[in-house]
């Protein structure tokens, strides 16, 4: 292991061994009955049971401990991005490869990681999920998504994916006391593992047509097979496996019940690093093994299979997030319409090979950002005691807390696309680019959906600013915890950051 | 050549209670016999496994899939079972002519894999799929995504005790 390496590895390394190091300290606190950082344990609660002082500092310190160790690692990863020091490509062990686009998917995954760990502190005490699992197995599967980010052959791509959704299937089920996340867990779980059987049985087509397991190689080898029959199946499967993870439509099914069953840092966990880190791979899988002209462009190439899936995706979560009286489930439908438009950068990628990829993500980043942002903030409300998931709780929430209520506003107006934020500018090179490379179908299709989900971002601001509340019926009311405080700032920044000022990002 | 008939005869017979034992599974509405349907499929595909060269997987298949996975079957639905066998209600008609249409579309898309498919010519080296070639792979070719593993497998079963443990009441739920 060369020292070049070794730098390249190093978020993944900083978090495997922070998580390593956090499940032996806890053991060791949790025995003597002490917590790790009694400095932290300025926040007050309001108006609750009587409060386990020592389980509640625990839990408050180890989200702090994990987002420290988790944003650590997203800082280096955006110094060697932004450094360049690496120069180029390194390969380790015909397995990995570290790019710029590893790196960029390495600080994204980390980010999300520590944004959820931040927003976790006081809401995994209040729903009692907490007793030291939570966080390693948030900061592992942060690992899995990174090593997903940087995998370049077939046995490491399969194995990261496991890890990552292993870990999201876990976070999903940690609720223990509500049916609603065993029930999201269990169909997540059962979904997902034929997806990723699915998914195997095409890498397994793939690698019976090539005979070698790397994507350089293997690309190179199909591009010299062309269409045959086989091929082709086993990128559709491929393809279908990965679909799943990005919550695309029609393999949906399981987001909106994992999503608001899950608590709520997992659902911002599963929302930006599982999304994440599955487009980065669908980018790398699709630009290095299927790039020959009949396997990617029209008629038969993925382009058209991903265009369909781009309209049906975009719709189907706008429309079904129209309905929604739950705000997680809403934003889970938000979420399976953000990973439609996303496709649209996928499918330009045919034609526009790299440009199209930076759009993409950016387009991410931007909406990782809000999403987490969005997340904190209903991690931060609750209702009598417990946390406050109704649209109709936040009836005149943003009048109450007006700093808190704008936050959510700029949120949601950034998913929304309005200028000058950072969603905007994700929507602009997306669709430029589809219309530049002759995509305009896609590129109104998708204008089309933003106005439809107008009126459910909106409808939340509405109901935020110019609802009362009834009388009588409990309200939300935030939290005092200054890491979701942190958790909703950071987002904040990035969101106004990215929109006012993209020129670093855009390289 | 008699060799040949011999591996040829032993395979059908595998292959035969490989698809009878996955019929079981299907269309038996015991879930015990499903279980031991799963069973002989899973044992036969093993020694399909040993024909093919590939010693180790079919150690693992016995180990894993027969030894741990079946008995977990059996003990997951031992302690379920109440009453009798319970017919699955639910909406049958659609369910049918979905996986019949899905079904259909899969074998429209893989019969022309196997009719393309030509047969294989070259032989394989005599170490091929035995457990030391295994070990020298994992240790070299396949060294990072071996050491990957390990965040797997310590996540698992961090992430285990986590939904295993008793369940405290919710604050105010």
């Amino acid at each position: 292991m060369t020292l070049t390496t070794f730098i390249a590895l190093s978020p993944i390394l900083i978090i495997a061994a922070g998580a390593v190091a956090m499940i032996f300290v806890d053991a060791l606190l949790q025995k003597s009955g002490k917590t790790a950082g009694s400095l932290f344990r300025s926040i007050h609660t309001k108006g609750e049971p009587p409060v386990d002082e020592i389980s509640y500092a625990s839990s408050i310190d180890r989200a702090l401990v994990s987002a420290t160790i988790l944003g650590a690692a997203a800082i280096v990863s955006a110094v060697l991005w932004f450094g360049g020091q690496l120069g180029g490509v390194i390969e380790i062990g015909g397995a990995l490869q570290v790019d710029k686009l590893a790196l960029f998917g390495f600080m994204l995954c980390a980010l999300g990681g520590s944004l959820a760990s931040l927003m976790s502190s006081h809401h995994l005490y209040e729903i009692k999920a907490d007793e030291g699992q939570f966080h390693p197995v948030l900061m592992l599967a942060t690992c899995g998504a990174m090593l997903l980010c940087a995998s370049s052959s077939f046995i490491m791509f399969f194995l990261a994916l496991e890890t990552m959704s292993l870990g999201a299937y876990i976070l999903t089920g940690m609720r223990r006391a509500s049916p609603r996340s065993t029930e999201g867990a269990m169909k997540y779980f059962l979904m997902g593992a034929f997806a990723s059987a699915i998914l195997l049985y095409g890498l397994a087509l793939l690698y019976g047509e090539t005979g070698v397991s790397s994507f350089e190689a293997m690309g190179k080898g199909l591009a010299g097979a062309g269409a045959k029959p086989l091929v082709m199946l086993g990128g559709v499967l491929v393809l279908v496996g990965l679909a799943f993870k990005v919550s695309a439509v029609p393999f949906h099914m399981w987001t909106p019940d994992a999503y608001q069953g899950a608590p709520t840092p997992a659902t911002s966990f599963m929302a930006a690093v599982v999304k994440t880190a599955a487009f980065v791979v669908m980018l790398r899988f699709l630009s290095v093994v299927l790039t020959g002209g009949i396997l990617a462009g029209p008629p038969f190439g993925w382009a058209s299979v991903l265009a369909v899936l781009a309209v049906l995706t975009m719709f189907w979560g706008n429309m079904a997030a129209l309905k929604q009286k739950n705000i997680k489930r809403m934003l889970a439908f938000s979420s399976i319409a953000h990973a439609g438009y996303i496709l649209i950068g996928v499918v330009t990628m045919h034609k526009a090979g790299e440009a199209a990829m930076a759009g993409v993500l950016y387009y991410l980043f931007a909406y990782l950002a809000a999403n987490a942002g969005a997340f904190a903030i209903v991690c931060s409300a609750v209702k009598g005691g417990s946390e406050a998931t109704d649209i109709d709780d936040y009836r005149g929430f943003g009048r109450r807390h007006p700093l808190l209520g704008a936050a959510m506003g700029i949120f949601l107006l950034s998913m929304l696309g309005m200028p000058p934020l950072a969603g905007f500018f994700g929507k602009l090179y997306i669709f430029a680019s589809a219309v530049e490379h002759g995509l305009w179908l896609l590129a109104v299709l998708g204008m089309i959906a933003s106005v439809v989900s107008a009126y459910y971002y909106i409808g939340v601001i509405v109901v935020m600013f110019m609802r009362e509340s009834e009388e009588g019926k409990p309200v939300a009311v935030p939290v005092r915890s200054g890491q979701i405080i942190a958790a909703i700032l950071v987002a904040l920044i990035l969101v106004l950051q990215l929109g006012l000022y993209p020129t670093p990002w855009l390289r | 050549m008699t060799n040949q008939l011999f591996t040829l005869i032993i395979f059908y017979v595998l292959a035969a209670i490989a698809v009878m034992g996955g019929v079981t599974v299907i269309l038996s509405r015991r879930p015990m016999r499903c279980a031991v349907g799963l069973l002989a499929t899973l044992l036969s595909l093993a020694g399909v496994y040993v024909l093919m060269h590939a010693h180790l997987v079919a150690i693992l298949q016995i180990l894993v899939y027969a030894g741990g996975i079946t008995v977990l079957f059996g003990f997951a639905i031992m302690f379920l079972r109440q009453g009798g066998p319970q017919r699955y209600r639910g909406p049958f008609m659609p369910v049918w002519v979905i996986s019949l249409f899905t079904a259909g579309y899969l074998v429209y898309l893989v019969l022309p894999v196997i009719r393309a498919a030509e047969a294989v010519k070259e032989t394989v080296p005599p170490d091929y799929g035995t457990i030391q070639l295994m070990g020298k792979v994992l240790l070299s070719a396949q060294l990072v995504p071996f050491e990957a593993v390990a965040i797997l497998l310590l996540m698992t079963m961090v992430g285990v005790i986590a939904l295993a443990r008793r369940p405290r009441k919710e604050a105010a739920s």
